[in-house]
This record gives C-alpha cells, sequence and structure tokens, in this order.
C-alpha cells in the first residue's frame, strides 16, 4: 500500500525511517533513505526538517502540530494545521516517514511503529 | 581456464566472458578487443547467452547487447561500495588525463555525444563511469550499444575502435561532471547551468550504481562533486552542441 493512503487524522502515528546518510548545508537538507537498490534521495523543506526531527521516535499527527507550534510559533496568516498536514504528506510520499494507526492496550497505552517495546 | 573464455577489463574489475557459441564467439571477441586484459584466477564469470538453433542475426545481435548488460552487470557488482559509480559516458584528454563524466539516464543520448565528441580523444565508456576517491577513473571501454537507424532495435554492439575511438593513453582522472538533458528543441541555444549542491545530490543519485553500499554516501557524492567544481546541467538538442562544455572540461589540470 502507499504510505500516503494511509487516511491521515489527529491519532495517526507517525515515524521517522531510519536514514542511510544525512547531508545538510547552509542551503538545507538531503536525506537518503531505502536500501538497495531502491534507495531515494530526498530534499527536505525547512518545515519538512522541522517535522523529522520533531516526529523523532514516533508522535501522532495532533502532536506533531502541537510541538511544532511550540517550535515555531502560529503562521502570521494562520493555517499551521494545513501545512503541517502538507508537510507530513510530503514526507510520507517521499517514504521518509511512515504512518499507522496507534493501538490502545488494555491499560490504554499506544503502542507505535518504531517504539521499543 | 578454457580457450571459450574472454577476459576483459571493467570498472577496475576483470570479468571473464564465457562464449562457447561458434556463432556468437568471433563477434564477442570483435566487440570486445578493447578492453581485453589478461586472465586472472578466481575473477567473476558471465555466460553468453544461448542462442537457439536457427537464430537470426536479430537474435544473434540481442544475445550480444544482453551479454554487454551482462558484463556491466557483473562488474558494478564486483565494484560496488568500492568506488562511486555513475550511469554516465566519459572522455577523457590523451594527454593529461582530465576527464568529463556526462551522467543521463538510459536511452538519453550518452551513446550519442561520446561518438559524436570522441574521435580524438580516449573513450571511457558511454554506459558507466567508476570513480575512486582520489578521483582517478578506472575505464570500461566496452562496445557501444548502437541503435539501428532503421528500426532502432536491436542494437548492435560495436567496437570502438571501429567508430574512431580510441582507448585511454594515460590515467583517466575526473575533471568534471556534467548532467545531460537532451530537451532543447531544433536551432534553440543550448544552456549549461551551475546546479546547487543539494539539488545535484538528487539529480545524480538515481544515476549511480550501488550509491548505498558506499559509506556515507551523501557525503561522499557532495565531495566528489565539490572537488571538480560542482556539477553542471547541460540543455541540448544535438550532442555537437556540447562540445564547448567537453573542451573546457577536458582543458582543466589537476
Amino acid at each position: 500500500m502507499n504510505r500516503v493512503d494511509v487516511p491521515l487524522d489527529p491519532d495517526t502515528v507517525l515515524a521517522r525511517i531510519p536514514l542511510v546518510d544525512e547531508f545538510t548545508t547552509d542551503e538545507g537538507t538531503v536525506v537518503m533513505v531505502g536500501v538497495e537498490p531502491l534507495h531515494r534521495v530526498v530534499r527536505l523543506s525547512p518545515l519538512g526538517l522541522e517535522a523529522l526531527d520533531a516526529i523523532g521516535g514516533g508522535t501522532t499527527l495532533a502532536e506533531l502540530e502541537d510541538e511544532l507550534r511550540s517550535r515555531l510559533g502560529a503562521p502570521p496568516g494562520g493555517g499551521l494545521a494545513e501545512r503541517v498536514l502538507e508537510v507530513v504528506v510530503a514526507l510520507l510520499s517521499a517514504e521518509v516517514i511512515s504512518a499507522g494507526q496507534g493501538h490502545k492496550t488494555d491499560n490504554g497505552d499506544d503502542i507505535r511503529p518504531g517504539a521499543s517495546r | 581456464m578454457t580457450d571459450s573464455l574472454l577476459h576483459v577489463r571493467a570498472l577496475g574489475a576483470t570479468v571473464a566472458i564465457e562464449v562457447t557459441d561458434p556463432r556468437l564467439r568471433p563477434l564477442a571477441l570483435q566487440a570486445w578487443s578493447a578492453c581485453a586484459t589478461s586472465p586472472v584466477d578466481g575473477c567473476p564469470v558471465v555466460q553468453a547467452p544461448t542462442v537457439l538453433p536457427g537464430a537470426t542475426p536479430d537474435d544473434i545481435a540481442v544475445a550480444l547487447q544482453s551479454l554487454t548488460q551482462l558484463v556491466t552487470r557483473e562488474a558494478i557488482s564486483a565494484r560496488a561500495g568500492q568506488v562511486m559509480m555513475f550511469h554516465a559516458g566519459a572522455l577523457c584528454d590523451q594527454t593529461s588525463g582530465a576527464t568529463i563524466a556526462m551522467v543521463a539516464p538510459g536511452g538519453t543520448g550518452k551513446t550519442t555525444v561520446v561518438r559524436t565528441l570522441g574521435p580524438g580523444r580516449g573513450y571511457i565508456s558511454d554506459e558507466t563511469v567508476a570513480v575512486a576517491d582520489d578521483l582517478s577513473i578506472e575505464p570500461y571501454c566496452k562496445p557501444l550499444s548502437i541503435r539501428r537507424p532503421d528500426t532502432g532495435l536491436p542494437k548492435d554492439e560495436v567496437n570502438p575502435v571501429d567508430l574512431g575511438l580510441t582507448v585511454p593513453r594515460v590515467q583517466p582522472w575526473l575533471a568534471g561532471i556534467v548532467l545531460l538533458r537532451r530537451d532543447r528543441g531544433a536551432g534553440e541555444a543550448p544552456v549549461v547551468e551551475p546546479v546547487e549542491v543539494l539539488d545535484a545530490l538528487v539529480l545524480l543519485a538515481p544515476e549511480t550504481s550501488s550509491l548505498a553500499r558506499v559509506a556515507r554516501p551523501l557525503h561522499r557524492l557532495a565531495g566528489l562533486v565539490q572537488a571538480v567544481g560542482g556539477l553542471l546541467r547541460v540543455r541540448y538538442h544535438d550532442a555537437v552542441e556540447v562540445e564547448p562544455v567537453v573542451r573546457d572540461i577536458l582543458g582543466r589540470s589537476r
């Protein structure tokens, strides 16, 4: 299934896919993901880079939006939620992150993709 | 070792080609003579494709084309993780060894540019270029895969010498790297434009082989691009329009 086909809602769990390499200059950042021969090299937007850092080991879409609001503040024209959604879709399309639905245990704890057990 | 083995030097590796079919063998020997080398025990062996009884000349041509692809694949596999490999044609200056690598996807003009601008220069490859960390280049003087003017298919595997090309007489080294884009219309002036390093990584990565097998691949690729003064994108219509760029890069000194 295409990763973008995962329905995105505030509870969608996002996780980083391990990077093969990352190269940064003053102009931005390029990352390499995937395995041979299907590796991909993707240039990240500034917001994409911030989102990737904020996603860390795993977070929900709602938590990501909160974290980015905390880091960057609300954009002057508003619309942070839409911008976050756009960047998440872009990162999913590039397969730099994965998305899935968290599962609740009997204790109500989230089990997140990529989380250590 | 048997007489049916033909050893060739490809991207710094020695590959043995086993050709037993008497219909293929003389053609393979002729096509590959520019990179024939001494036998090396234990080197990888590529079996020439099987040709059925009653095969037509087109069937033979297809088999030889497949053989070239098999040798290339084997050589790439042998050098994976050791050198940076690009889908590129390359030519060198026969005195200084300065080399231009012209990167482009398959079927978009590498062979035509090499064939057009190659006479008088050293022929490195029309397909794959291997670059070491010190920028030295291992030639791969493979047969050129020439599209037939009438139908286009199958391609003929032609010895570079038969096309007026010569093997390098000195050690080639990477002096410049360009991205070929044959997207200009007839009569439109060619465009040569620098590509910023991050974009260069995004554009070059799909035209590499086994990039992820190299340690810190993006850093290595960026280092290589920066060491030769950055990537240039050459947008053109006719192969001859690439000549000034080739001349400029082959005029560089180390």
